[in-house]
Protein backbone atom coordinates (compact mmCIF):
# COMPACT_ATOMS: atom_id res chain seq x y z
CA UNK A 1 0.00 0.00 0.00
CA UNK A 2 1.79 3.11 -1.14
CA UNK A 3 1.46 6.27 0.86
CA UNK A 4 -0.67 8.53 -1.75
CA UNK A 5 -2.87 5.57 -2.32
CA UNK A 6 -6.48 7.19 -1.50
CA UNK A 7 -9.85 6.23 -0.38
CA UNK A 8 -12.24 8.20 0.27
CA UNK A 9 -14.24 10.00 3.29
CA UNK A 10 -17.27 10.98 2.74
CA UNK A 11 -16.68 12.54 -1.17
CA UNK A 12 -13.59 13.83 0.08
CA UNK A 13 -10.84 11.85 -1.32
CA UNK A 14 -7.93 11.18 1.67
CA UNK A 15 -4.63 9.32 1.82
CA UNK A 16 -5.94 5.47 3.70
CA UNK A 17 -3.39 5.68 6.14
CA UNK A 18 -5.53 9.10 7.28
CA UNK A 19 -9.08 7.82 6.95
CA UNK A 20 -8.80 6.06 10.06
CA UNK A 21 -7.69 9.30 12.16
CA UNK A 22 -10.39 11.45 9.72
CA UNK A 23 -13.24 8.88 11.26
CA UNK A 24 -12.06 8.79 14.97
CA UNK A 25 -12.14 12.60 15.19
CA UNK A 26 -15.75 12.72 13.70
CA UNK A 27 -16.74 10.26 16.26
CA UNK A 28 -14.72 11.47 19.27
CA UNK A 29 -17.14 14.29 18.54
CA UNK A 30 -20.38 12.95 18.21
CA UNK A 31 -20.07 10.29 21.34
CA UNK A 32 -21.60 12.75 23.76
CA UNK A 33 -24.99 13.33 21.50
CA UNK A 34 -24.49 10.33 19.96
CA UNK A 35 -28.32 8.52 20.92
CA UNK A 36 -30.01 11.42 21.06
CA UNK A 37 -28.92 12.29 17.51
CA UNK A 38 -29.88 8.31 16.22
CA UNK A 39 -32.96 9.08 17.73
CA UNK A 40 -33.57 12.84 16.00
CA UNK A 41 -31.87 11.77 12.66
CA UNK A 42 -34.35 8.26 12.45
CA UNK A 43 -37.75 10.15 14.60
CA UNK A 44 -36.86 6.66 16.34
CA UNK A 45 -36.97 4.12 13.89
CA UNK A 46 -33.19 3.03 14.83
CA UNK A 47 -34.36 1.34 17.21
CA UNK A 48 -36.96 -1.31 14.72
CA UNK A 49 -33.82 -1.45 12.84
CA UNK A 50 -31.69 -2.74 15.67
CA UNK A 51 -34.54 -4.78 17.27
CA UNK A 52 -34.87 -6.69 13.92
CA UNK A 53 -31.11 -7.52 13.66
CA UNK A 54 -31.52 -8.70 17.51
CA UNK A 55 -34.37 -10.86 16.34
CA UNK A 56 -32.37 -12.14 13.40
CA UNK A 57 -29.85 -13.51 15.41
CA UNK A 58 -31.23 -16.44 17.22
CA UNK A 59 -28.70 -15.63 19.89
CA UNK A 60 -29.51 -17.96 22.92
CA UNK A 61 -28.42 -18.64 26.51
CA UNK A 62 -24.74 -19.44 26.55
CA UNK A 63 -23.37 -17.94 23.34
CA UNK A 64 -20.28 -15.93 23.02
CA UNK A 65 -21.10 -12.52 20.79
CA UNK A 66 -19.22 -9.66 19.44
CA UNK A 67 -20.74 -6.51 18.89
CA UNK A 68 -18.36 -4.78 16.41
CA UNK A 69 -18.35 -0.71 16.53
CA UNK A 70 -21.19 -1.11 19.22
CA UNK A 71 -20.54 2.16 20.54
CA UNK A 72 -22.92 3.26 22.97
CA UNK A 73 -24.12 -0.52 22.78
CA UNK A 74 -27.96 -0.42 22.05
CA UNK A 75 -27.48 -3.85 20.88
CA UNK A 76 -24.90 -5.62 23.58
CA UNK A 77 -27.44 -4.41 25.65
CA UNK A 78 -30.36 -6.99 24.71
CA UNK A 79 -27.46 -9.60 24.11
CA UNK A 80 -25.98 -9.92 27.49
CA UNK A 81 -30.19 -10.46 28.22
CA UNK A 82 -30.62 -13.17 25.65
CA UNK A 83 -26.41 -14.92 26.85
CA UNK A 84 -27.64 -15.09 30.29
CA UNK A 85 -24.69 -15.55 32.95
CA UNK A 86 -23.06 -18.26 31.15
CA UNK A 87 -22.74 -16.41 27.89
CA UNK A 88 -20.43 -13.73 27.18
CA UNK A 89 -20.91 -10.51 24.89
CA UNK A 90 -17.91 -8.27 24.06
CA UNK A 91 -18.53 -4.94 22.95
CA UNK A 92 -15.64 -3.29 20.45
CA UNK A 93 -15.08 -0.41 18.89
CA UNK A 94 -12.22 1.26 17.75
CA UNK A 95 -13.00 4.92 19.06
CA UNK A 96 -12.40 5.24 23.27
CA UNK A 97 -14.57 7.84 23.49
CA UNK A 98 -17.75 5.29 21.93
CA UNK A 99 -16.80 2.79 23.71
CA UNK A 100 -16.25 4.96 26.89
CA UNK A 101 -19.99 6.39 26.50
CA UNK A 102 -21.03 2.76 25.83
CA UNK A 103 -19.44 1.31 29.09
CA UNK A 104 -21.02 3.88 31.10
CA UNK A 105 -24.14 3.77 30.06
CA UNK A 106 -24.54 -0.44 30.05
CA UNK A 107 -22.99 -0.48 34.02
CA UNK A 108 -25.47 2.49 34.94
CA UNK A 109 -28.24 0.52 33.50
CA UNK A 110 -26.86 -2.60 35.62
CA UNK A 111 -25.26 -4.53 32.70
CA UNK A 112 -22.68 -6.60 34.05
CA UNK A 113 -20.68 -9.30 34.82
CA UNK A 114 -21.19 -10.87 30.89
CA UNK A 115 -19.80 -7.97 29.24
CA UNK A 116 -16.94 -7.17 28.46
CA UNK A 117 -15.78 -4.08 26.46
CA UNK A 118 -12.87 -4.12 24.09
CA UNK A 119 -10.97 -1.27 21.88
CA UNK A 120 -10.29 -2.88 18.55
CA UNK A 121 -10.22 -2.20 14.65
CA UNK A 122 -11.97 -4.24 12.91
CA UNK A 123 -10.01 -4.73 10.03
CA UNK A 124 -7.41 -6.59 12.87
CA UNK A 125 -9.76 -8.34 15.10
CA UNK A 126 -7.64 -9.63 18.38
CA UNK A 127 -9.68 -12.86 18.95
CA UNK A 128 -9.31 -16.22 18.63
CA UNK A 129 -10.33 -18.16 15.34
CA UNK A 130 -13.70 -20.21 15.63
CA UNK A 131 -15.02 -18.23 18.92
CA UNK A 132 -18.02 -16.55 18.66
CA UNK A 133 -21.83 -17.79 17.88
CA UNK A 134 -22.71 -14.31 16.57
CA UNK A 135 -21.13 -11.57 15.28
CA UNK A 136 -22.91 -8.01 14.80
CA UNK A 137 -21.82 -4.59 13.20
CA UNK A 138 -24.41 -2.08 12.84
CA UNK A 139 -23.82 0.95 11.32
CA UNK A 140 -19.94 0.83 11.15
CA UNK A 141 -18.69 -0.99 8.40
CA UNK A 142 -19.28 1.66 6.32
CA UNK A 143 -16.40 3.93 8.54
CA UNK A 144 -14.16 0.88 7.99
CA UNK A 145 -11.18 1.73 5.62
CA UNK A 146 -10.62 -1.77 4.03
CA UNK A 147 -14.23 -3.76 4.20
CA UNK A 148 -13.09 -6.71 2.63
CA UNK A 149 -10.09 -7.24 5.03
CA UNK A 150 -12.64 -6.54 7.81
CA UNK A 151 -14.71 -8.97 6.36
CA UNK A 152 -12.51 -11.55 6.57
CA UNK A 153 -11.02 -11.07 9.59
CA UNK A 154 -14.73 -11.78 11.04
CA UNK A 155 -15.32 -15.02 9.34
CA UNK A 156 -11.87 -16.10 11.10
CA UNK A 157 -13.17 -15.52 14.98
CA UNK A 158 -16.45 -16.99 13.88
CA UNK A 159 -18.05 -20.22 14.74
CA UNK A 160 -18.90 -22.67 12.12
CA UNK A 161 -22.30 -22.33 11.58
CA UNK A 162 -21.75 -19.06 13.48
CA UNK A 163 -23.80 -16.02 11.87
CA UNK A 164 -22.66 -12.39 10.88
CA UNK A 165 -25.20 -9.67 10.67
CA UNK A 166 -24.53 -6.30 9.09
CA UNK A 167 -26.90 -3.68 9.81
CA UNK A 168 -26.00 -0.54 7.47
CA UNK A 169 -27.49 2.14 5.03
CA UNK A 170 -27.79 1.28 2.12
CA UNK A 171 -29.72 1.88 -1.12
CA UNK A 172 -33.25 3.09 -1.24
CA UNK A 173 -35.20 0.91 -3.86
CA UNK A 174 -37.02 3.16 -4.83
CA UNK A 175 -36.71 6.83 -7.12
CA UNK A 176 -38.46 9.01 -5.39
CA UNK A 177 -37.74 7.68 -1.79
CA UNK A 178 -34.33 8.16 -3.26
CA UNK A 179 -34.95 11.63 -3.79
CA UNK A 180 -36.39 12.65 -0.72
CA UNK A 181 -33.92 10.98 1.78
CA UNK A 182 -30.89 12.88 -0.85
CA UNK A 183 -32.78 16.37 0.40
CA UNK A 184 -32.74 14.88 3.98
CA UNK A 185 -29.66 13.29 4.33
CA UNK A 186 -27.95 17.00 2.80
CA UNK A 187 -29.80 19.75 3.69
CA UNK A 188 -31.71 18.34 6.83
CA UNK A 189 -29.33 16.03 8.83
CA UNK A 190 -26.14 18.55 9.10
CA UNK A 191 -28.79 21.20 10.03
CA UNK A 192 -30.09 19.19 13.22
CA UNK A 193 -25.81 18.54 13.50
CA UNK A 194 -25.27 21.83 13.72
CA UNK A 195 -28.37 22.59 15.97
CA UNK A 196 -28.06 19.52 18.71
CA UNK A 197 -24.62 19.05 18.44
CA UNK A 198 -23.16 21.78 17.11
CA UNK A 199 -21.18 19.84 14.38
CA UNK A 200 -22.56 20.05 11.11
CA UNK A 201 -19.55 18.82 9.22
CA UNK A 202 -19.68 15.55 11.17
CA UNK A 203 -23.10 14.92 10.02
CA UNK A 204 -22.85 15.97 6.83
CA UNK A 205 -19.89 13.35 6.72
CA UNK A 206 -22.75 11.09 7.74
CA UNK A 207 -24.58 11.78 4.84
CA UNK A 208 -21.61 11.75 2.38
CA UNK A 209 -20.32 8.15 3.75
CA UNK A 210 -23.42 6.42 3.03
CA UNK A 211 -23.49 7.43 -0.96
CA UNK A 212 -19.88 5.99 -0.84
CA UNK A 213 -20.83 3.06 0.61
CA UNK A 214 -21.97 -0.30 -0.90
CA UNK A 215 -25.13 -1.32 -2.24
CA UNK A 216 -27.30 -4.61 -1.03
CA UNK A 217 -26.10 -6.63 -3.84
CA UNK A 218 -22.63 -5.27 -3.94
CA UNK A 219 -22.15 -6.02 0.04
CA UNK A 220 -23.39 -9.36 -0.81
CA UNK A 221 -21.06 -10.56 -2.88
CA UNK A 222 -18.32 -8.64 -0.61
CA UNK A 223 -19.31 -11.06 2.53
CA UNK A 224 -19.61 -14.32 0.30
CA UNK A 225 -15.92 -12.96 -1.06
CA UNK A 226 -14.74 -13.63 2.46
CA UNK A 227 -16.11 -17.16 2.66
CA UNK A 228 -18.79 -17.01 4.32
CA UNK A 229 -20.88 -19.76 2.66
CA UNK A 230 -24.25 -17.93 2.57
CA UNK A 231 -25.89 -14.61 2.35
CA UNK A 232 -29.07 -12.73 2.32
CA UNK A 233 -30.06 -9.32 3.14
CA UNK A 234 -33.22 -7.35 4.35
CA UNK A 235 -34.38 -4.14 2.82
CA UNK A 236 -36.28 -1.96 5.18
CA UNK A 237 -37.53 1.55 5.22
CA UNK A 238 -38.13 1.30 1.75
CA UNK A 239 -33.98 -0.07 1.24
CA UNK A 240 -32.78 2.83 3.56
CA UNK A 241 -31.21 0.28 6.02
CA UNK A 242 -30.34 -3.23 5.05
CA UNK A 243 -29.28 -6.05 7.32
CA UNK A 244 -26.88 -8.70 5.28
CA UNK A 245 -26.80 -11.90 7.01
CA UNK A 246 -24.09 -13.82 6.34
CA UNK A 247 -23.45 -17.86 7.41
CA UNK A 248 -20.02 -19.65 8.25
CA UNK A 249 -20.38 -23.47 7.21
CA UNK B 1 -47.06 -10.83 6.56
CA UNK B 2 -45.14 -8.01 6.78
CA UNK B 3 -42.62 -6.95 3.71
CA UNK B 4 -40.59 -4.19 5.23
CA UNK B 5 -38.97 -6.17 8.80
CA UNK B 6 -38.85 -2.91 10.46
CA UNK B 7 -42.67 -3.24 10.64
CA UNK B 8 -42.57 -6.57 11.93
CA UNK B 9 -40.53 -5.42 14.73
CA UNK B 10 -42.96 -2.79 15.71
CA UNK B 11 -45.99 -4.90 16.17
CA UNK B 12 -43.89 -7.11 18.07
CA UNK B 13 -42.36 -4.40 20.25
CA UNK B 14 -46.07 -2.99 20.64
CA UNK B 15 -47.54 -6.57 22.06
CA UNK B 16 -44.38 -6.54 24.15
CA UNK B 17 -44.60 -3.35 25.89
CA UNK B 18 -48.20 -4.25 26.45
CA UNK B 19 -47.95 -8.24 27.03
CA UNK B 20 -44.84 -6.95 30.24
CA UNK B 21 -46.62 -3.79 31.42
CA UNK B 22 -49.77 -6.38 32.06
CA UNK B 23 -47.83 -8.66 33.68
CA UNK B 24 -46.24 -6.35 35.95
CA UNK B 25 -49.58 -6.57 38.33
CA UNK B 26 -49.13 -10.56 38.57
CA UNK B 27 -45.81 -10.48 40.94
CA UNK B 28 -46.36 -14.24 41.37
CA UNK B 29 -46.64 -15.15 38.00
CA UNK B 30 -43.59 -12.70 37.32
CA UNK B 31 -41.61 -15.03 39.76
CA UNK B 32 -42.85 -17.86 38.45
CA UNK B 33 -41.32 -16.80 34.95
CA UNK B 34 -37.87 -16.37 36.68
CA UNK B 35 -37.44 -19.83 37.32
CA UNK B 36 -38.00 -20.37 33.54
CA UNK B 37 -35.82 -17.21 32.36
CA UNK B 38 -33.71 -17.87 29.00
CA UNK B 39 -35.83 -20.40 27.75
CA UNK B 40 -37.87 -19.54 24.60
CA UNK B 41 -40.53 -21.34 22.52
CA UNK B 42 -41.41 -20.63 18.84
CA UNK B 43 -44.84 -20.82 17.61
CA UNK B 44 -45.55 -21.23 14.39
CA UNK B 45 -49.85 -20.40 13.72
CA UNK B 46 -51.26 -21.99 10.30
CA UNK B 47 -55.02 -19.82 10.25
CA UNK B 48 -53.79 -17.29 10.38
CA UNK B 49 -50.21 -17.58 8.70
CA UNK B 50 -47.83 -16.66 11.51
CA UNK B 51 -44.61 -17.12 13.80
CA UNK B 52 -43.91 -15.67 16.85
CA UNK B 53 -41.36 -16.94 19.25
CA UNK B 54 -41.06 -16.15 22.76
CA UNK B 55 -38.37 -15.57 25.03
CA UNK B 56 -38.46 -15.62 29.05
CA UNK B 57 -35.68 -13.30 30.22
CA UNK B 58 -36.16 -12.72 33.61
CA UNK B 59 -39.49 -12.09 34.49
CA UNK B 60 -40.38 -10.59 31.67
CA UNK B 61 -41.73 -12.03 27.98
CA UNK B 62 -39.78 -11.02 25.03
CA UNK B 63 -41.85 -11.50 21.70
CA UNK B 64 -40.25 -11.45 18.00
CA UNK B 65 -42.65 -11.59 14.78
CA UNK B 66 -40.95 -13.58 12.24
CA UNK B 67 -41.46 -12.67 8.80
CA UNK B 68 -41.67 -15.20 5.95
CA UNK B 69 -38.05 -14.57 4.96
CA UNK B 70 -37.16 -16.11 8.55
CA UNK B 71 -39.08 -19.07 8.19
CA UNK B 72 -36.41 -21.33 7.10
CA UNK B 73 -33.83 -20.10 8.79
CA UNK B 74 -32.43 -22.70 11.40
CA UNK B 75 -34.03 -20.80 14.82
CA UNK B 76 -34.23 -23.05 17.51
CA UNK B 77 -36.12 -22.75 20.73
CA UNK B 78 -36.29 -24.85 23.55
CA UNK B 79 -39.93 -26.07 22.41
CA UNK B 80 -42.09 -25.51 19.30
CA UNK B 81 -45.96 -25.40 18.65
CA UNK B 82 -47.73 -25.70 15.59
CA UNK B 83 -51.14 -25.29 15.18
CA UNK B 84 -54.18 -23.29 14.12
CA UNK B 85 -54.84 -19.86 16.28
CA UNK B 86 -58.30 -21.12 17.33
CA UNK B 87 -56.97 -24.81 18.38
CA UNK B 88 -54.08 -23.19 20.22
CA UNK B 89 -56.95 -20.90 22.40
CA UNK B 90 -59.18 -23.52 22.88
CA UNK B 91 -56.00 -25.94 24.04
CA UNK B 92 -54.78 -23.15 26.34
CA UNK B 93 -57.72 -22.86 28.16
CA UNK B 94 -58.63 -26.58 28.15
CA UNK B 95 -57.66 -28.54 31.56
CA UNK B 96 -56.81 -31.90 29.69
CA UNK B 97 -52.98 -32.84 28.88
CA UNK B 98 -53.81 -34.81 25.65
CA UNK B 99 -52.94 -33.53 22.84
CA UNK B 100 -54.62 -35.82 20.83
CA UNK B 101 -57.45 -34.68 18.46
CA UNK B 102 -56.43 -31.13 19.19
CA UNK B 103 -54.89 -29.90 15.97
CA UNK B 104 -51.64 -29.14 17.80
CA UNK B 105 -48.16 -30.62 17.96
CA UNK B 106 -45.81 -29.55 20.46
CA UNK B 107 -42.13 -31.26 20.46
CA UNK B 108 -39.15 -30.21 22.74
CA UNK B 109 -38.86 -30.00 26.15
CA UNK B 110 -42.28 -30.68 26.84
CA UNK B 111 -41.48 -29.96 30.97
CA UNK B 112 -41.14 -26.40 30.17
CA UNK B 113 -44.22 -26.31 28.12
CA UNK B 114 -45.76 -27.24 31.18
CA UNK B 115 -44.79 -25.20 33.66
CA UNK B 116 -45.37 -22.47 31.15
CA UNK B 117 -48.81 -22.95 30.01
CA UNK B 118 -49.60 -23.53 33.69
CA UNK B 119 -48.21 -19.73 34.91
CA UNK B 120 -50.29 -18.59 31.68
CA UNK B 121 -53.48 -20.72 33.35
CA UNK B 122 -53.09 -19.35 36.48
CA UNK B 123 -52.52 -15.86 35.55
CA UNK B 124 -53.88 -13.21 37.83
CA UNK B 125 -53.90 -9.56 37.05
CA UNK B 126 -54.82 -7.25 39.66
CA UNK B 127 -56.59 -4.94 36.97
CA UNK B 128 -58.33 -2.72 40.12
CA UNK B 129 -54.18 -1.91 40.83
CA UNK B 130 -53.76 -1.47 37.03
CA UNK B 131 -56.87 0.93 36.78
CA UNK B 132 -55.28 2.44 39.76
CA UNK B 133 -52.85 3.64 38.33
CA UNK B 134 -54.59 5.74 35.23
CA UNK B 135 -57.62 6.52 37.07
CA UNK B 136 -56.90 6.79 41.14
CA UNK B 137 -57.45 4.19 43.85
CA UNK B 138 -61.11 5.00 44.53
CA UNK B 139 -62.17 5.38 40.84
CA UNK B 140 -60.62 2.06 40.16
CA UNK B 141 -61.77 0.14 43.24
CA UNK B 142 -66.01 2.14 42.23
CA UNK B 143 -65.34 0.57 38.62
CA UNK B 144 -64.09 -2.29 39.32
CA UNK B 145 -67.05 -3.42 41.95
CA UNK B 146 -69.57 -2.28 39.23
CA UNK B 147 -67.66 -4.29 36.52
CA UNK B 148 -67.88 -7.55 38.97
CA UNK B 149 -71.46 -6.72 39.99
CA UNK B 150 -72.46 -6.27 36.00
CA UNK B 151 -70.88 -9.94 35.46
CA UNK B 152 -72.15 -11.58 37.99
CA UNK B 153 -75.71 -10.14 36.90
CA UNK B 154 -75.14 -11.70 33.56
CA UNK B 155 -73.98 -14.85 34.48
CA UNK B 156 -77.05 -15.09 36.51
CA UNK B 157 -79.40 -14.19 34.33
CA UNK B 158 -78.50 -16.34 31.10
CA UNK B 159 -80.04 -19.58 31.26
CA UNK B 160 -78.71 -23.25 31.74
CA UNK B 161 -77.91 -24.92 29.11
CA UNK B 162 -80.78 -27.09 29.89
CA UNK B 163 -83.21 -24.93 29.22
CA UNK B 164 -81.39 -22.89 26.25
CA UNK B 165 -83.62 -24.89 23.75
CA UNK B 166 -86.42 -23.30 25.34
CA UNK B 167 -85.32 -19.97 25.70
CA UNK B 168 -83.93 -20.01 21.98
CA UNK B 169 -87.56 -21.31 21.05
CA UNK B 170 -90.51 -19.85 23.09
CA UNK B 171 -88.60 -16.71 24.75
CA UNK B 172 -87.25 -14.99 22.57
CA UNK B 173 -88.47 -17.04 19.26
CA UNK B 174 -85.21 -17.45 17.20
CA UNK B 175 -85.34 -20.73 16.47
CA UNK B 176 -88.60 -22.66 15.14
CA UNK B 177 -90.13 -25.15 17.24
CA UNK B 178 -89.97 -29.07 16.39
CA UNK B 179 -94.21 -29.65 14.65
CA UNK B 180 -93.28 -25.88 13.09
CA UNK B 181 -89.84 -27.32 11.44
CA UNK B 182 -91.53 -30.43 10.59
CA UNK B 183 -94.73 -28.63 8.84
CA UNK B 184 -92.31 -26.49 6.87
CA UNK B 185 -89.93 -29.71 5.66
CA UNK B 186 -93.56 -31.37 4.38
CA UNK B 187 -94.21 -28.17 2.51
CA UNK B 188 -90.49 -28.23 0.45
CA UNK B 189 -91.16 -31.94 -0.24
CA UNK B 190 -94.68 -31.03 -1.75
CA UNK B 191 -92.58 -28.22 -3.63
CA UNK B 192 -89.90 -30.22 -5.09
CA UNK B 193 -92.64 -32.69 -5.88
CA UNK B 194 -94.36 -30.40 -8.05
CA UNK B 195 -91.60 -29.39 -9.47
CA UNK B 196 -90.77 -32.51 -10.33
CA UNK B 197 -94.29 -33.24 -12.42
CA UNK B 198 -93.92 -29.85 -14.24
CA UNK B 199 -90.69 -30.67 -15.87
CA UNK B 200 -91.76 -34.10 -17.29
CA UNK B 201 -94.95 -32.09 -18.47
CA UNK B 202 -92.70 -29.63 -20.00
CA UNK B 203 -90.43 -31.95 -21.63
CA UNK B 204 -93.59 -34.17 -22.94
CA UNK B 205 -94.42 -31.00 -24.87
CA UNK B 206 -90.68 -29.93 -26.30
CA UNK B 207 -90.29 -33.38 -27.34
CA UNK B 208 -94.19 -33.16 -29.15
CA UNK B 209 -93.25 -29.71 -30.95
CA UNK B 210 -89.70 -31.31 -31.56
CA UNK B 211 -91.77 -33.98 -33.13
CA UNK B 212 -93.96 -31.68 -35.59
CA UNK B 213 -91.04 -29.53 -37.10
CA UNK B 214 -89.53 -32.59 -38.00
CA UNK B 215 -92.59 -34.07 -39.85
CA UNK B 216 -93.34 -30.51 -41.62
Amino acid sequence: MSDTEKTHFGFEQVNIQDKSKHVASVFHSVAAKYDVMNDLMSAGVHRLWKRFTIESSAVRPGYNVLDIAGGTGDLSAKFSQLVGPSGQVILADINSSMLNVGRDKLINRGFVGNLHYVQADAQQLPFPENHFHCITIAFGLRNVTDKDEALRSMYRILKPGGRLLILEFSKPQNIALEKVYDTYSFNVLPLIGKLVADDADSYRYLAESIRMHPDQETLKNMVLNAGFHRCQYYNMTGGIVALHKGIKT
Amino acid sequence: MFNDPALASALSWGLEKAVNKTLKFDPGSRTKLQALSGKSVIIELSEPEAMIKITILGEELSLALQSGAERNDADRADANIKGKLKDLIKFANYRSRSLAGTGIDIHGDLNFMESFQNILRQLDIDWEDALAEKIGGPAAHTLMQSVQATKKQLVNSLPKKERLNEYLTNEIALTPSRAEFIQFRAEISELRDACDRLTAKTSIVDHAIKTLRTKS
